[in-house]
């Protein structure tokens, strides 16, 4: 059976065959880098609560927001998120989520209550800005670059909505 | 505008779904005018992505965007109108890529979809409907604009068409009659029509 890094994201898991520990690590950390960059940002608590871990696993929605209000966004600075170093031969696997209380919001999973509302602050990403990078080409492009390749048409499946723990 | 027939071709068998059930499609739920909000509804919705892909020969203008489409129903009736609703949507449009191209608003469409994500449900705590959502990466690619006035498909062939071989049977030309041959009937011209006779061999003189 082919080795495979496979990478869990809210609602959906993709995953690629035959690469090596490091670039299953460098395109889990590129998968980040798109989503701070793709995702809203205003104050950067969003951004910066992305997270990656080892295996198949949960992330909680833990982290409340720090209150603070700005009238106009934060320079766009999100720090890096590194993933853990695989080790071994076997197959990886890799949980990517963010940690921030109202993500499903932020992310357009949650049907009741959007961001899109009149007023400020303006939104800073556009709407269904999540599923877009999952399932417009995004992702798909970063995981052929990371593994610098034509990959096989890495595989995405899944979606299940709401990840919010309760 | 190409992205609308993008949008048009992926919108329509939703669109023919939800009239097919008596469903309202609209982006938001308004109230009708001296009415109240109606009791289900569903929404489309076509978030574009990327538009080439790089390849060997160079990148290809292809169409990469996401489809959703959200279902509002009513509570208290449990899951299975809301299920039976989105098998209808996803029917519709895996019929939909796998007979194409098509032509749409005036554009020949080529589309396929990456693969349905959901449907997932949940009942929601705010208003009184309960929720269902699909959605499906698209790829898709105009292939040329229909011509207008003028032959648009032929035999299932769609796009700028040529005749082949095999597209008439000789009876379907303008100026021949020749529906019912026997064997060794030739054509013979009657001053107005080339028409099926026996054989010389068989005529009498």
């Amino acid at each position: 059976m082919a080795r495979r890094t496979t990478f869990k994201l809210p609602g959906f898991r993709t995953w690629v065959d035959n690469i090596k520990n490091e670039v299953s690590k460098e395109a889990a950390e590129e998968i980040v880098r798109d989503l701070q960059v793709s995702g809203p940002y205003w104050s950067g608590e969003f951004a910066d609560a992305w997270v990656i871990k080892s295996g198949r696993t949960r992330v909680g929605a833990n982290r409340k927001p720090s209150g603070s209000r700005r009238s106009t966004p934060a320079s766009f600075d999100p720090k890096p998120v590194a993933a853990p170093a695989p080790s071994g031969r076997k197959s990886v696997e890799y949980t990517i989520g963010n940690e921030m209380a109202y993500r499903d919001i932020a992310m357009d999973l949650d049907p009741e209550r959007v961001r899109w509302k009149g007023g400020q602050p303006p939104n800073t990403a556009p709407k269904d800005w999540y599923r877009t990078y999952v399932e417009a080409g995004e992702l798909r492009g970063t995981l052929e670059k990371a593994t610098k390749r034509a990959a096989e048409n890495p595989k995405i499946r899944g979606f299940s909505g709401k990840e919010t723990q309760k | 505008m190409t992205y609308q027939a993008i949008r048009r071709f992926y919108e329509e068998p939703v669109e023919t779904t939800a009239t097919a059930l008596s469903i309202p499609l609209r982006y938001a739920n308004q109230l009708e005018a001296g009415g109240d909000a109606y009791t289900e509804y569903l929404t489309a919705r076509l978030n574009l992505g990327l538009t080439t892909d790089p390849t060997l020969c160079g990148p290809i203008e292809v169409i990469r965007g996401s489809f959703i489409v959200d279902y509002y129903g009513p509570k208290g009736i449990g899951s299975a109108r809301a299920q039976f609703v989105m098998q209808q949507i996803a029917t519709a449009l895996c019929s939909q890529v796998y007979t194409s191209p098509h032509n749409v608003a005036g554009f020949d469409v080529k589309g396929t979809m990456t693969g349905l994500n959901g449907p997932s449900f949940t009942p929601l705590d705010n208003t009184p409907y309960f929720f269902a959502t699909l959605s499906t990466g698209i790829v898709a690619r105009i292939l040329g604009s229909a011509p207008t006035g003028s032959i648009r498909s032929l035999h299932t062939r769609v796009g700028g068409v040529l005749a082949e071989e095999g597209d008439y049977a000789i009876d379907e030309l303008a100026d021949v009659s020749a529906a019912t041959p026997s064997g060794g009937d030739v054509l013979v011209w009657d001053g107005t029509n080339w028409s099926s006779s026996p054989s010389i061999d068989a005529k009498e003189y």
